[in-house]
């Protein structure tokens, strides 16, 4: 199994972990909030939550790489080549995609008069899904090939 | 299920007759990863011209005796 197939499980599984965590937590926080206030505890949550997702990102990349060169391989000295390049560039589109048209999604729920509770909800979910379209397209094409 | 590319290869055959040598040597001739030739290998990665053909300069050979065009 190729390393970066290794990381975007690790990372996947991870950011899946602290997203419902940090979302249940912050459900308790923000109840009986409203405007300005319910938008400044959101912000926070988003930054919680977008920081988590990179902390546990490169402690995923660490740990696989850290294995990895203990078991005599490149570890953190990894080329990167075409493939990876082309991968990445697959990736990227992807991952706009989803953001875009998940962005739709929330902002037409809130044209709709969902609420901000439900609008905030949304983008949370619309990060959660774009993390997670990264890391699935990433095992798809290292795994079965673009 | 492995995605095949139409690209079909003989690196195997040929790095068999290079005196086995492994698929990390010949990453390391032509400077990509060992992942990236068993990708092109199996058939999962199409390479760009400019490796197929450093691919087969190591080999010493023409680039249609290491890689061939499968029709529909």
């Amino acid at each position: 199994m190729h390393n970066r197939t290794k990381v975007a499980i690790l990372s996947a599984t991870s950011n899946v972990i602290w997203f419902i965590l940090t979302f249940i937590w912050n459900c308790f926080r923000v109840t009986h909030l409203e405007g300005e206030e319910l938008a400044r505890s959101w912000g926070i949550y988003f930054l919680i939550l977008v920081a988590g997702f990179l902390v546990l990102i490169a402690l995923s990349a660490i740990l696989v790489m850290t294995k990895e060169k203990r078991s005599g391989g490149q570890g953190f000295e990894e080329i990167i080549d075409e493939r990876d390049r082309h991968i990445e560039v697959f990736v990227m589109k992807v991952f706009g995609l989803v953001f875009f048209l998940s962005f739709i999604v929330v902002v037409s729920l809130l044209a709709l008069g969902f609420g901000l509770q439900i609008f905030f909800g949304g983008v949370a979910f619309m990060v959660l899904l774009s993390d997670l379209a990264i890391w699935i397209t990433y095992i798809i094409a290292y795994e079965r090939g673009l | 299920m492995a995605k095949k590319t139409r690209i079909t290869n003989n690196i195997r055959t040929l790095r068999f007759m290079a005196g086995e040598m492994t698929q990390q040597q010949l990453a390391d001739e032509v400077g990509v990863t060992r992942q990236t030739i068993l990708a092109v290998e199996n058939g999962k990665y199409s390479p760009t011209l400019e490796l197929a053909f450093a691919i087969a300069k190591v080999f010493g050979r023409p680039l249609e005796e290491v890689f061939s065009y499968e029709d529909e």
